[in-house]
């Protein structure tokens, strides 16, 4: 048993998450990273940056937020940089730089890019926890069974071959030439891989053969999965739906898109119309965050 | 009724000018047992592919097979594959995905079944076979018998109504063997389902089939009831041969013009309390037995030896002991996982000890591995021996001339010029064994050796081995199979806990066990303890009256 020493909710919450539908998953990341990636608004980035390494440190703790805030300075100065110089466009000259315009407009589209690119680059991360290869081979079963199978034969693929390359390197220690020169090594190499190769042809007539007497290619396959959709599936794929329906609305709407050429031009919130934008988009990022930390402050209790 | 007729059955693989099945003719009934046994290369395999529609093999045929009134080669696919399910002998290589559950489903998903019906004969499955505490894993974690359990499962799960085996146990140990024999047991009971299996490891499976056939050069010479199987040994003399694989009880009586034969020790026990075995003991001298001289030289030594692969797990080695001397054949017994090959790679070198002393006196020592498919290299017998003295000595004609005395040796003469992949499981080990040997080696390691072994092959290995320690050559063997080690090793001793248990010459050692002993010892213990192995026994009874 593990036993939960400190009682900060830092780097060691279990993400609860996961365990939705894929389909959930998939569409709830599909939105967030979507909008982060299509919308051009400055505070909708930085929800998406914030929200991110928010969950990323709940999840990892704060070595994880570190690492992060290193590469999103990185990726924001490497942005501004490149942009600044190679880009002219803009109205607002801020120096010349070797006879170059350098402009606000440039400098500032590229920290925004950067931001961007990070957060794209943090979210991936969550994603990559939430959908493991059986819920991607079920994802890509509902459009091809074919796909999911090669998959999940991939899958099974590699750990026998990392096995049995194993076992041909510990039967070959005793045939080793003594006489250890390059040539020699590099030999052995291509022994110990031609030994690999020819013992995997080999069984794989016998998978085949395995596949054909259990049915493969008589008909049209189905592709069994383990996964059910819940009720709370429902209610959460329709809460973001609602809340995302708000955010587009109000973003086409209210016209909250920012420019940045040829003029930087940065929405103001007046109205509580504006805001409702930002509101919506943040309760969407914040989300599966709070679904974790609430799960795990019952589990502390007991 | 009768559930399978074959009628005058002849195949002849293309390019072979021998017929593999010869004028085949029997009838199987619904919810038989049928065990087919023979030498390596007798037909059996080519038989049993027969029965399933996909796995028929190409050739030049004659005859026909009838499944429930219909001919196999007309079936319908879709009956072709539920209603006969065939597993093959290797456990790895038939698993198709990476988890255990997506594996059980494989069968049904062809059949394009919907998601509610597969997850309910899936539980089902899973609940009959005691799969659902692995069920979540992925299929490389299992191990080879929890593989075949899952193989034969997911074959179960589209409830065929004959089930074909070929060779399901050879590349189990002795334990896992015995499970998989008693679910298929436990199969054929519950729901009648036509069982006909191939096998060469018979004392599991003796007990449990209706009829044994057996196949010489693809012809069936025998189809009967294995208990009277003895009323045909005298007329043939391949049959003989194959007798030697049998159940040891079986052997034992062979001689005595029962009726019917015993098969287990509990039989056999009923009719030793019948006979008039007073004089037996007076009249019993063994003089054939082997000796062994404790004083030959000592070639090894290791002394409180302690082994781990971490620093935090466990100990595989604790303080043990162990010495090998100049021509012997040191068997080391064991059960499953406790360390044993361990120990042998770590006398190979191949692992540094913690703590403990290894002495070996100016000796090149090799390993043969498990599967010795993963030492061949090249493209025929002749070359993998020649790559063994590749480095040796600068004469080539040496050279030569040492492949071939090495072929002859490991009487593989016949074959030189064929793919190590070509030849069977005996014969490959053999290969592995001639290869390492090359080396100049004098003490030889050998890991299971008569893994998936049939009798001819195993009582082959003995005599080469055997042949090798006359030669000043020191062999060290793990292994399951106490009969072979009764057969053949000088000194045996049990691997436990890390530590070797109870090291004695071979024939003090098994009389002294009570439980991991010979199926001979334990039929005869309670009327004479020194009797061990199989020819004993008979020696022992030929003195009745």
């Amino acid at each position: 048993m593990e036993k939960i020493a400190n009682y900060s909710l830092i780097g060691g919450v279990r993400m609860s998450f996961e365990e939705f539908h894929p389909i959930s998953i998939s569409l709830y990341f599909l939105i967030v990273m979507g909008i982060s990636m299509v919308v051009s608004n400055l505070f909708v980035i930085f929800v998406s940056l914030i929200c991110g390494l928010i969950y990323n440190t709940v999840l990892f703790g704060f070595k994880k937020l570190g690492k992060y805030i290193a590469l999103t300075s990185m990726l924001v100065s490497v942005m501004v940089i490149v942009n600044g110089i190679f880009v002219h466009q803009g109205e607002t000259i801020l120096l010349y730089f070797n006879e170059n315009p350098i402009t606000l407009e440039s400098l500032s589209f590229g920290a925004y890019s950067g931001i961007k690119f990070s957060s794209m680059i943090i979210w991936f991360n969550l994603l990559n926890k939430a959908l493991d290869g059986e819920k991607i081979s079920y994802l890509f079963g509902r459009v091809s069974s074919l796909f999911s199978l090669m998959l999940s034969m991939i899958l099974r693929y590699i750990p026998i071959l990392k096995r049995r390359y194993l076992e041909i390197e510990q039967g070959q220690k005793y045939l080793i030439n003594d006489n250890k020169s390059i040539i020699n090594s590099l030999e052995a190499g291509a022994k110990r891989l031609s030994v690999l190769i020819s013992w995997s042809l080999e069984s794989s007539i016998d998978t085949g053969i395995s596949m054909e007497s259990r049915g493969y290619g008589i008909g049209k396959r189905s592709s069994f999965h383990l996964f059910k959709w819940e009720i709370r599936d429902s209610i959460f794929c329709f809460s973001i739906a609602i809340l995302t329906i708000f955010f587009i609305s109000s973003y086409i709407v209210y016209e909250m898109e920012d420019f940045f050429y040829p003029k930087l031009i940065i929405q103001s919130y007046e109205s509580i119309y504006d805001f409702i934008l930002i509101v919506a988009f943040s309760i969407v990022c914040i989300l599966p965050i709070l679904l974790d930390v609430v799960e795990e402050i019952r589990w502390r209790k007991l | 009724m009768e559930k399978i007729i074959i009628d005058k059955l002849s195949f002849k693989y293309p390019l072979s000018d021998k017929l593999a099945l010869d004028n085949i003719k029997l009838a199987v009934n619904e919810g038989e047992f049928i065990i087919f046994c023979g030498k390596s290369g007798c037909g059996k395999t080519t038989l049993l592919r027969h029965l399933k529609k996909q796995s028929i093999p190409h050739g030049d045929r004659e005859g026909n097979i009838l499944v429930d009134g219909v001919s196999i080669f007309s079936m319908e696919k879709f009956d072709a594959v539920t209603k006969i399910g065939y597993l093959y002998q290797n456990p790895d290589a038939q698993i198709v995905t990476d988890k255990v559950w997506h594996e059980l489903a494989f069968g049904l998903e062809s059949l394009n079944m919907d998601n509610k019906e597969m997850k309910r004969k899936i539980g089902e499955m899973s609940s009959y076979f005691g799969i659902q505490n692995w069920f979540d894993l992925d299929t490389s974690e299992l191990s080879g018998g929890q593989k075949q359990i899952l193989n034969l499962a997911s074959i179960m799960v589209m409830n065929p109504e004959i089930l074909i085996l070929d060779e399901p146990t050879s590349q189990l140990d002795p334990i896992k063997a015995k499970e998989f024999m008693y679910i298929l047991d436990r199969i054929n009971k519950d729901f009648g389902t036509t069982i006909i299996m191939s096998e060469h490891r018979l004392e599991d499976a003796m007990s449990l089939c209706t009829r044994i056939g057996v196949l010489d050069e693809g012809k069936l010479i025998v189809f009967d009831d294995p208990k009277k199987i003895h009323k045909y040994i005298d007329k043939d003399r391949v049959l003989k041969e194959i007798f030697s694989g049998f159940p040891a009880v079986m052997q034992v009586f062979i001689n005595q013009n029962l009726n019917e034969l015993p098969i287990d020790v509990k039989d056999g026990k009923k009719i030793l309390s019948k006979l008039d075995i007073s004089n037996l003991n007076e009249l019993y001298n063994n003089k054939k037995r082997r000796s062994f001289d404790k004083d030959k030289e000592v070639v090894l030594k290791g002394a409180d030896c302690w082994f781990k692969y971490t620093r935090d797990g466990k100990y595989f080695l604790r303080g043990l002991n162990i010495d090998a001397h100049k021509g012997e054949i040191f068997g080391i017994l064991g059960g499953n996982g406790s360390g044993k090959t361990t120990l042998l790679r770590t006398i190979g070198g191949e692992l540094k000890m913690q703590r403990g002393s290894l002495k070996i006196k100016d000796k090149v020592v090799v390993m043969v591995p498990q599967n010795p498919q993963s030492i061949f290299t090249e493209l025929t017998v002749g070359d993998e021996l020649y790559e063994g003295v590749k480095f040796s000595c600068s004469d080539d004609e040496e050279k030569v001339e040492r492949v071939i005395s090495m072929l002859d040796l490991m009487e593989l003469s016949h074959l030189a010029n064929n793919n190590p992949y070509d030849i069977s499981g005996g014969e490959q080990q053999r290969l592995a064994i001639g290869k390492l040997l090359l080396r100049e080696a004098d003490i030889l390691l050998l890991d299971e050796p008569t893994k998936a072994l049939d009798s001819f092959f195993k009582s082959k290995l003995g005599k080469i081995l055997t042949k090798l320690k006359e030669d000043g050559k020191t062999i060290i063997m793990v292994s399951h199979d106490i009969e072979f080690c009764a057969n053949y090793a000088d000194r045996c001793t049990m691997f436990f806990n890390g530590e070797l248990i109870g090291t004695e010459v071979s024939h003090s050692f098994f009389k002294d066990n009570n439980f991991y002993t010979t199926t001979s010892n334990r039929l005869c213990r309670d009327y004479n303890e020194d009797i061990v192995t199989v020819e004993e026994a008979k020696l022992w009874l030929r003195g009745k009256a």
